[in-house]
């Protein structure tokens, strides 16, 4: 802004001074009193102790917890999990949307549909479907001959971890597919017809052109995504409960039921404090590879 | 303009909701789960015409969530009168100060005449401090229900009364070609878990904790490493355990066993009902119930109690008679409240002389025949969890890690060696417990 | 040429496989919805239904139908959850826009630390876990005796739904050359004029993308509404068809059909403006 431009600077105020209040007052006012919370012990079943200060014992507890390292663990794998079968389906889906022209609207139409359905529905989708009595994959494996008898899926930890996953690829691969075709599309015709010309294979193709001219909305895709991830919860409130055992028990879910089923609310401000600064990490890695492409 | 009758509305919503709340405080709320709702809402105006009173029926979602939600109630110190609650949140609602004594409410003697009329196991679970917290809602036991002709066909004669002899069985059944799996038992990662387990330690005559609250569950030889081990064995290695049994909640546990999909199982008491049901349930006529097998044939069982909320602002004999009517004698004497749950939805009362009403005992005959002798006798060899303030935190974990050696994540022994020290963790926060 | 057509082809066998597993899903949900209980516990299940009922919709509003099916109980609050959510999201959308579009505006035209600044903060803001916040949150509703009214959980959506609405309209605001509100304000305009009569016509795709953004994140929003509703008489749409499930009177037919009545809103409109809201998603992510 130019210097004495006043009524640019009031028109500012008045313009952006309202909701950064309201977003302070929504999002950092409570980051701070979690950041508060978790300095105090705050066990609901003690409210004569509610309040006093303990220093860093919330974060000991918490870091000492074989539970925190284990719902770390299951973090990571369901961030790897979901994040590259996002990329890798996405990128297919998007250079195959991108092949046809005539009914890509349509197309987008239809792919868009999973991306609006609330996440609890979702999931209840996918558990229903995975019934251990009546479930579809049960009933159709069965038709198929593949199997003589309905079997159990959500049982077994390995199968649980691909059941949420999936749900959650499910939900936002069509987001994935957008934010890459778009960036698909951006790339000039011209680049594949020389490149034909000059006798490029497919996969020469896609590995020299493509995928240099999509590395900003890869970048973005990867780090949008592994957001999302990290903050799963839905999911795993309706399919699995953080089971079986705890191999699905993420830390969104740890820190819910530390403070909402153990009424530990001092642990439970201390793990929302992890999550937010690993969040915060990787929304500053976001921010610079924006500011980065875009100048 | 927009914004200008967006506040006027926000207003008007918030002068509403302040009448409403008003309005609602010169009613008694009763807060609960919505089992049967309507039932529950027939049982308040039929308060209200003899008492004159107004009552409400608050109905939450059930299951794990309830006590949740009823935390989140008392966290925004919601002046709730009465309501349901499960025994093992009993502890930790009074230590969170969200509860009660009905002796705040009760006229002299009134308590003590009550007393003498319920069940040993009711008092003990809702005494604290040596004041009494609860009157009955229901109370219901774990036990054994099978199907008899599966066990005809396969050449068994009588309902096991040892857990080898249950595995034997099973084998005989499985060999008989009837079913791959005979055994379905509920315990997925949920609340079930523990009820399964502890039944069995029960039943052989051993124990969870003793007196003084320490743990028994994990020395070597246990009861409880015991019937673990049973469990493992019937999933994975001698294979008469449905393995979908880890992902079966007692929702879908009655309802495969009412199907025929399985031979023998365990249920709660109440749930009885719906296996009788012929609307409901393929196997009326083949269903039977049995006591637990082991040595004591001890089982566990557990209560729902009507209590007292610590925000209520209602006049404490408006209080005391809403719930004497729901869960003690009433005005006229006829324990309404347990006479109804009990004839018509075959909730245990709570009371031993209710069984015997002849309401009663015709409504149960009629749907449960001989099976009625079963679960009374099985009603007196039962036990309640011990109560402390920190059992419903280790009672979460013991779900997880019950749930884990099961799926064999970890080993009997690290299970095991978790609730220990989970539970000694836990308990260093009360000191002097 | 045959390559060519083969090529063709292969594609839209890929494309057949995505939309497989994208629809088939929901195929499913909407089939079992309108089977009876009994028919759905069959196996192998009716991949066409046998029966065909509405039965499990009328249970919503038909208190006798859900005596005689006994259903759980919070069968009930389906149709007042409707209302809820339909009030939640409007409030939210409407909210949102009257604050997003002044300060998306600032934020796309103007410049200064501060202003970069606010922006960076915001983003930052919308990054953060609804877990993280959910305890204070809750606590500070509580301390205004806001718990079980509707403001609660118009703030709680608010929280994420605000930055989104003025980064989906920065996008569009940026998109829009200077040169016309320039020439306008030359003309004599204030800033404000400008904005609203020059500029807020061009930038309705923006409009419309952010307001349908905000109003389906709002009626999808599970974990707030679940802390902050579940216990009270105005649960939304998505807590009642969860509760559905972890019911101990479980009912597949009702669950499902709850599902099916949670998805409708935001399916539908996703349908009729998916253009608008691919183009604010992309614009925002990549801009």
């Amino acid at each position: 802004m130019k210097r004495g431009d006043h009524s640019g600077r009031m028109f500012a105020l008045g313009a952006v001074g309202p909701t950064m209040l309201v977003m302070l007052a929504l999002v950092g006012g409570p980051i701070a009193y979690s950041l508060y919370i978790s300095f105090h012990s705050w066990y609901l079943t003690q409210p004569s102790t509610i309040g006093t200060f303990t220093g860093l014992s919330n974060y000991a507890q918490v870091l000492h917890d074989d539970r925190f390292w284990r719902s770390a663990r299951v973090t990571l794998t369901f961030v790897v999990l979901t994040v590259s079968l996002e990329v890798v389906a996405g990128m297919a889906v998007a250079m195959l949307i991108n092949q046809v022209r005539r009914f890509q609207g349509v197309l987008l139409g239809l792919i868009i549909i999973p991306w609006a359905i609330p996440n609890v529905v979702n999931a209840l989708m996918w558990k229903w479907i995975l019934n251990p009595y009546y479930g579809a994959l049960d009933g159709a494996l069965y038709s198929l001959g593949i199997i003589h008898d309905y079997t159990s899926f959500l049982r077994f930890p390995l199968a649980a971890m691909i059941a949420v996953a999936n749900a959650q690829v499910w939900k936002q691969l069509p987001l994935v597919i957008f934010i890459l075709l778009a960036g698909l599309q951006s790339v000039p015709l011209e680049f594949y017809e020389a490149s034909e010309v000059d006798g490029a294979s497919a996969w020469q193709r896609f590995r020299y052109i493509t995928l240099p001219l999509v590395r900003a909305p890869l970048m973005v895709v990867l780090i949008l995504q592994t957001m999302e991830s990290l903050r799963v919860f839905d999911i795993i409130w309706v399919m699995t409960g953080g089971g079986p055992g705890t191999s699905t028990t993420v830390i969104a879910w740890l820190t819910y039921i530390s403070a909402f089923r153990q009424f530990n609310f001092g642990a439970g401000a201390a793990l929302s404090f992890i999550i937010t600064i690993l969040t915060l990490g990787f929304t500053a890695m976001y921010i610079r590879l924006l500011r980065s492409d875009n100048s | 303009m927009k914004r200008h009758r967006l506040l006027v509305w926000l207003a008007s919503l918030a002068m509403a909701g302040g009448l409403l709340s008003f309005a609602a405080g010169q009613s008694l709320t009763l807060v609960g789960w919505a089992y049967a709702p309507d039932y529950a809402k027939a049982l308040l105006q039929q308060f209200t015409q003899e008492y004159g009173i107004q009552a409400t029926f608050d109905g939450l979602p059930s299951g794990a969530t309830y006590s949740q939600l009823l935390a989140t109630k008392f966290l925004s110190r919601e002046p709730i009168d009465v309501l349901y609650l499960e025994d093992f949140s009993l502890t930790p609602f009074i230590a969170s100060g969200w509860l009660k004594p009905l002796k705040d409410f009760a006229p002299p003697g009134a308590i003590a005449a009550l007393e003498q009329q319920m069940t040993p196991s009711f008092v003990s679970a809702w005494t604290v401090n040596g004041e009494l917290y609860a009157l009955p809602y229901y109370q219901t036991v774990w036990l054994p229900v099978y199907n008899k002709d599966m066990f005809a066909k396969a050449g068994i004669t009588a309902f096991p009364d040892t857990w080898a002899g249950l595995k034997e069985a099973a084998l005989k059944i499985k060999q008989a070609g009837i079913l791959d799996y005979p055994i379905t038992l509920p315990i997925a990662n949920t609340w079930t878990d523990k009820y399964q387990l502890f039944s069995m330690v029960y039943s052989q005559g051993g124990r969870m904790f003793d007196d003084q609250l320490n743990p028994l569950f994990d020395q070597p030889n246990s009861a409880f490493r015991t019937a673990l081990n049973w469990l493992l064995d019937g999933i994975y290695t001698s294979k008469f355990i449905n393995p979908k049994s880890l992902e079966t909640n007692e929702a879908d546990n009655w309802r495969a066993f009412a199907d025929g999909q399985a031979a023998i199982s365990m249920i709660p008491g109440y749930r009885a009902a719906q296996i009788f049901d012929p609307s409901v349930s393929k196997v009326t006529d083949a269903a039977a119930l049995a006591l637990t097998p082991g040595t004591t044939h001890d089982t566990v069982a557990w209560s729902r109690g009507y209590v007292v909320g610590a925000y209520e602002n209602a006049q404490d004999s408006q209080i005391w008679d809403l719930i004497d009517f729901l869960g003690g004698k009433g005005k006229d004497g006829t324990y309404p409240g347990r006479r109804g749950w009990m004839q018509n939805y075959f909730l245990d009362s709570g009371y031993g002389f209710i069984w015997n009403d002849p309401g009663v005992h015709q409504a149960l005959t009629q749907r449960f025949g001989d099976n009625v002798e079963v679960i009374r006798k099985q009603t007196a060899a039962s036990r309640s969890l011990p109560q402390a303030p920190w059992m419903a935190s280790w009672v979460l974990n013991s779900e997880q890690e019950i749930n884990r050696a099961l799926t064999r994540e970890i080993s009997v022994d690290q299970a095991v060696k978790n609730l220990a020290s989970s539970w000694a963790t836990d308990r260093q926060r009360f000191p002097g417990y | 040429m045959r390559r060519r057509a083969l090529r063709q082809w292969l594609v839209w066998a890929g494309l057949a496989v995505a939309l497989l597993y994208f629809l088939a899903p929901i195929a499913w949900l909407l089939l079992s919805s309108v089977q009876p209980e009994g028919d759905l516990t069959a196996v192998p299940p009716h991949w066409i239904p046998k029966t065909f009922t509405l039965e499990n919709f009328q249970s919503f509003i038909n208190p006798a139908l859900r005596a005689r099916l006994a259903l759980p109980g919070v069968a009930s609050d389906v149709g007042s959850s409707l209302l809820h959510s339909t009030v939640i999201a409007a409030s939210v959308t409407v909210s949102n826009l009257l604050l997003g579009v002044p300060a998306a505006y600032t934020f796309a035209r103007m410049r200064g630390r501060v202003l970069s600044l606010g922006y960076l903060a915001l983003l930052v803001m919308r990054m953060v876990p609804a877990v993280a916040i959910v305890i204070p949150f809750y606590l500070t509703m509580r301390n205004l005796g806001l718990i079980g009214s509707y403001p609660s959980v118009i703030l709680a959506h608010s929280a994420f739904t605000l930055p989104l609405v003025v980064w989906i309209l920065r996008g569009f605001f940026v998109g829009i050359p200077p040169d016309l509100e320039d020439a306008a304000r030359i003309d004599g305009c204030t800033r404000l004029g400008a904005l609203w009569r020059v500029i807020m016509p061009l930038v309705t795709p923006g409009l419309v993308s952010a307001a349908v953004y905000a109003f389906m994140f709002s009626w999808n929003e599970f974990f707030f509404s679940l802390v902050l509703t579940a216990a009270t008489h105005i649960k939304t749409v998505p807590v009642v068809a969860a509760l559905f499930a972890s019911d101990i009177m479980l009912k597949y037919g009702v669950m499902n059909a709850a599902a099916v009545v949670a998805v409708i809103p935001p399916v539908v409109l996703t349908i009729l403006f998916s253009r608008y809201l691919r183009k604010g998603l992309v614009t925002g992510a990549l801009k």
